[in-house]
């Protein structure tokens, strides 16, 4: 059986890798420059898209049509009045539990 | 005789291989094919309250004899099933078995809607709507409050912005307070001045994927790792089975609701709030001096997620008298799932709610 010779065998290479690798590795991804390079990362695509967004946006608006950046910009109002409702509601209910806890009016 | 035992013993393991390689083989077709997934979340319960994506779920159990009852918030970033992964290791499950009433407040799955939601949103509306909604349920005036992760920020600024909420004490569980020590996490804000503007997907939250990878990166070879380990293991039905609960777990994230993070990174990781006495919450300045509930921390020494430095200094920020730590020899999920959860972190939880708790509670 191969099987009981190999699989402990290549185990035991793994561990011999990963025990000299992970360390180096995890020291990486600590040090500055790893943040500011995975800063400039997400920049770079952050500003790569809104190019390509601003390029497909013209070309739809030029055809009277909405683009991805006005639907999103409709999702996020819709999600501010959505908030809104949210904490009314809340405040409707807190108000109405205070109503049922006050004791009756004496003068009523 | 050892002569005898030599074939028995090479008969025997040729036996143990062949069962293996077909249990390999059988889990591997399993996992390929994502077929009969380990069920997560499995605990009866019932959903008592909903606000927007959020909701409020109540643990079904026939056998309360402690109280007030226990409210559980959960983290912004991750699913609350962790907490309840499968049966026989779950969370809540030893939490009802205790007797305990067991509540959670789930944030459901942000999407656009969630976008403009800040930190008050949670702190100072959903969470005392909630407890409200628990103290109506149990018919009681008080509850003890769980935070795990970032739901024990939160129920950390709840608790100091709310001096008379309705709080019997409060526990958080490898929950950060000083944002300099988180690490990678931290520096790719903190360091470089990144605009969390420019991380945010369509609906303006953090993506899931986002926060998916920055876990990762943490420790770069865990997810080789723990391939290897699955290979080495693959006949072992068991171990496929958490391999299967836990994995899934880990890579199911959920949005991070745009208007928090960026408030959470400024205020929290760049100003360090709640270490510097710079907290402001809808307009107050707040401190966790002001929380003097009975106080529990708990937190693991192995936590990469949230370093021990991290957690660790809420201890002497909070004002409670009654105030106390665990620190345990487990990682950020090590803490709820696993043998170090049945054995110690859990145990432990539930001793210090004993104590401050009314044995066979009547709410009335």
């Amino acid at each position: 059986m191969g099987e009981l010779v190999s699989v402990p065998a290549v185990r035991g290479a793994y561990d011999a890798i990963e025990r000299r690798l992970a360390p180096r590795l995890e020291a990486l991804v600590r040090t500055k420059q790893y943040a500011q390079v995975t800063a400039l990362l997400a920049g770079a695509r952050s500003s790569a898209g809104d190019q390509a967004g601003r390029v497909s946006a013209c070309l739809l608006h030029a055809c009277n049509l909405p683009a991805g950046p006005d639907i999103s910009r409709l999702r996020r109002q819709l999600g501010e009045l959505d908030r809104e409702v949210r904490q009314l509601r809340l405040e409707l209910a807190a108000y109405a539990e205070n109503r049922r806890e006050e004791p009756p009016d004496a003068d009523a | 005789m050892p002569t005898l035992s030599v074939p028995h013993s090479a008969v025997d393991r040729v036996r143990s291989e062949v069962e293996r390689t077909a249990s390999r083989a059988r889990n591997g077709i399993k996992l390929a094919t994502g077929t009969r997934r380990p069920g997560m979340g499995l605990t009866p319960k019932d959903v008592i309250w909903r606000h927007g994506r959020a909701e409020l779920w109540h643990y079904r159990t026939g056998d309360v004899r402690y109280g007030p009852p226990l409210l559980i918030v959960f983290s912004l970033v991750s699913r609350s099933y962790i907490l309840d992964l499968t049966p026989g290791n779950s969370f809540i499950e030893h939490l009802l078995t205790a007797g305990f009433d067991v509540y959670l407040l789930d944030w459901g799955v942000p999407d656009e809607r969630d976008a403009a939601n800040r930190l008050e949103d949670y702190v100072d509306a959903a969470i005392p709507a909630a407890i409200a909604q628990v103290c109506r349920r149990a018919g009681t005036g008080k509850v003890n409050l769980l935070g795990y992760c970032f739901g024990g920020v939160l129920t950390l600024l709840h608790a100091a912005h709310h001096p008379y909420s309705p709080l019997h004490s409060l526990t958080v569980m490898a929950t950060p307070v000083d944002f300099t020590q988180l690490g990678p996490l931290g520096d790719v804000f903190s360091a470089t001045g990144l605009d969390v503007e420019s991380i945010l997907g369509d609906d303006g939250n953090v993506p899931p994927w986002v926060m998916l990878q920055a876990f990762r990166s943490l420790t770069p070879m865990a997810e080789v790792t723990q391939h290897v380990n699955l290979w080495e293991r693959l006949w072992d039905d068991e171990y496929v089975a958490a391999y299967r609960a836990m994995t899934g777990w880990a890579a199911d994230h959920v949005p991070f609701p745009g208007a928090a993070a960026k408030q959470a990174v400024q205020m929290l990781l760049r100003d360090n709030a709640l270490m510097t006495g710079r907290l402001v919450l809808g307009g107050d300045q707040v401190s966790l001096a002001g929380i003097t509930v009975p106080f529990l921390s708990v937190l693991g020494l192995r936590d990469h997620i949230i370093p021990e430095p991290a957690s660790a200094p809420v201890i002497n920020l909070v004002g409670s008298a009654d105030k106390h730590e665990l620190r345990l020899d487990a990682g950020h999920i090590g803490l709820v799932v696993g043998r170090t959860a049945a054995t110690t972190t859990i145990p432990t939880i539930i001793e210090f709610l004993r104590q401050r708790s009314d044995r066979n509670h009547d709410p009335s």
